[in-house]
């Protein structure tokens, strides 16, 4: 087990030392200058030489890459433009509400979906299979940021039972990571459906009904355990998912995450910020797919033992 | 993504009798499954309707009436009006000519373009199928929503960018898909067998391999379009795709925001729409992969 995690952990380094690159990579096909962006656009032509030099930036690509690198491992992402507050700090700074959504919608969909897809699998072709698959369905393709939009002028201007901008209490909570769950719920719901299905026909699910089992004994004992392998998979790609991508979901409640982050670094072209989060997302999603490939390993002992 | 659940190969199989057979019984299998012949229609409809725009909308999608400014939704405006007096219902149509074009010329690239890598991937094992896995691995390393902003921060918010982002950040794991498919078919007699009559890399790679690997393809391409079309009009959304007075259906939900309150109607028509174009494309998506994939009609 040691050895496969350890592959694991080796193979992760290359990808992130890649995506650094490409995240470097940007600056340079980005036009405009960053000395120019950081002193504004009436500096002296002096001044932006001065700063250049500073920067570093009239250095060979290599060397400034050497240096972003070494930087960044060391928790030094650049200041932003605007603020001129270090990157590291904001993201930081960020990060707990974005990470605070993605958890609760995830564990939304985890109950939801896996629920949902066990009983319209036991109960397969019968009107609450169907049902669940349809709104399943459903689910998948409603516009996320649309159904928040929906919910808010339901329950927020007409019903007026929740405040749902802004906010980071628990009660400010629910609409978003309820419309951010959703899509993973559907998602989840349907594999496991299938999955299930394809579990069930397994001999050892005829061999322990055949001895006599309680078919509450066979699900839950025999059957769920192997359908969860690939539905932890997904659930981890969809979590890492989540973290980079509440984009949408931040904007229409207005919550300060990374996400909303990202969308106003982008608007005000800020370079630092923008490759700052790019960076950071990037290697909170390996992490995370790293430690669901442990998980992985840890579940399926055919995969470990296949290495 | 797609997974197995007894195994690790993608469910989708392109064995040696995919054909012209293969397509015939696929067809058949599509004709009969209903919910996919109602995504079918729906597609077909929206397609028409918004082609349609210029003749169908009731009115101009950008002239403003002050006498009517966000009406309710009545016999003369079936939709209401927006702040300016413009009438949704033709702004909806007209909108999704541009949601539509930008998913699916943008499915199109990227569907375009992992076929290429990916068969070049895949047929030319080596040194040039790791130099392109190790780069799609990178680019995979992102998630998609977060490769597709900083493509969108390079070259600034319109709406030929998310078009041009889309697709291109959408390559790598169609390559991945195209791969798979293309080394199972390598070892096949059917390729040593044109080899064997002296047809060149090129000829194999596009006339033999190509036709028994795309229909994962085309199922993945369908399945990718609703996300792309939700893709779209989210970007629109948070104002870094298709920006004002563009009736594009995200764009449109971004201005309907600040009206919640006097006007609901401005947010719930365009996104009804994307609603339905999703659902219609995810229906015909689930039919087009039951008919391609006997063995998930088995289970």
């Amino acid at each position: 087990m040691l050895r496969y995690i350890a592959r694991r952990v080796l193979m992760a380094v290359p990808v992130l030392l890649g995506v650094s690159f490409l995240v470097f990579a940007i600056a340079q096909v980005t036009p405009g200058d960053p000395a120019l962006g950081i002193l504004g656009s009436y500096a002296t032509p002096e001044a932006v030489a001065e700063l250049r030099e500073q920067l570093g930036l009239n250095d060979p690509f290599f060397v400034r890459y050497g240096r972003y690198l070494w930087n960044a491992l060391h928790g030094d992402l650049g200041q932003s433009y605007r603020g001129r507050t270090p990157v590291m700090d904001e993201l930081l700074m960020r990060f707990p509400a974005t990470l605070q959504l993605a958890l609760a919608a995830m564990l939304l969909a985890t109950v939801l979906g896996v629920s949902a897809g066990v009983i319209a699998a036991v109960n397969r072709d019968t009107w609450a299979d169907r049902l669940t698959m349809v709104t399943a369905l459903a689910g998948l393709s409603i516009p996320s940021f649309w159904l928040a939009i929906v919910l808010i002028i339901v329950f927020g201007v007409r019903l007026k039972w929740v405040s749902v901008i802004g906010g980071l209490g628990l009660k400010n909570l629910i609409l978003p990571a309820f419309t951010l769950g959703l899509g993973a719920a559907a998602v989840l719901a349907r594999l496991t459906r299938s999955c299930m299905l394809e579990v069930l026909q397994e001999n050892y699910v005829w061999t322990a009904r055949a001895k006599g089992l309680a078919e509450r004994v066979v699900i839950l004992r025999h059957v769920l355990r192997n359908t969860l392998i690939p539905v932890v998979t997904v659930m981890g790609l969809q979590f890492g998912g989540m973290l980079g991508g509440a984009v949408f979901i931040e904007v229409v409640f207005a919550r300060p995450g990374l996400g909303s982050f990202a969308v106003n670094a982008i608007a005000a072209r800020d370079l630092p910020q923008v490759q700052g989060m790019a960076l950071f997302t990037a290697t909170v999603f390996v992490t995370v797919n790293l430690l669901v490939d442990i998980l992985y390993g840890l579940l399926n002992p055919r995969i470990r033992l296949a290495e | 993504m797609t997974l197995d659940c007894t195994s690790s190969t993608p469910t989708i199989e392109s064995g040696p009798l995919a054909g012209r057979s293969q397509w015939k019984m696929a067809w058949q299998s599509l004709r009969k499954n209903v919910t996919a012949m109602i995504g079918l229609a729906g597609l077909i409809l929206l397609v028409v309707v918004t082609l349609l725009a210029p003749w169908l909308s009731p009115f101009d999608p950008t002239s403003m009436d002050v006498g009517h400014l966000m009406t309710r939704p009545d016999q003369v405006h079936l939709f209401g009006t927006d702040d300016l007096g413009r009438d949704v219902l033709s702004r909806v149509l007209w909108g999704g000519r541009e949601s539509l074009r930008v998913a699916i010329l943008a499915m199109a690239i990227a569907m375009s373009g992992g076929v290429i890598v990916g068969l070049i991937s895949g047929f030319y094992d080596g040194l040039v199928d790791n130099i392109i896995q190790r780069l799609s691995e990178v680019f995979l390393a992102f998630p998609s929503i977060l490769l597709l902003l900083t493509i969108v921060a390079v070259f600034g918010p319109s709406l030929s960018t998310v078009l041009l982002a889309l697709g291109m950040s959408s390559i790598p794991s169609y390559g991945r898909l195209v791969r798979g498919s293309v080394l199972e078919a390598v070892a096949r007699d059917y390729v040593l067998a044109a080899r064997a009559v002296g047809v060149g890399n090129r000829g194999i790679m596009f006339r033999h391999i190509l036709p028994n690997v795309i229909a994962p393809v085309i199922v993945y391409t369908t399945v990718g379009l609703g996300g792309a079309i939700m893709t779209t009009a989210g970007l629109s959304y948070v104002g870094l795709g298709a920006q004002p007075p563009s009736p594009e259906w995200g764009a449109m939900l971004n201005y309907g925001r600040g009206y919640l309150r006097e006007a609901w109607w401005m947010s719930i028509f365009p996104g009804l729409a994307i609603f339905i174009a999703v659902l219609s494309v995810n229906l015909l998506g689930d039919g087009l992969r039951d008919a391609f994939d006997p063995k998930s009609r088995v289970v």
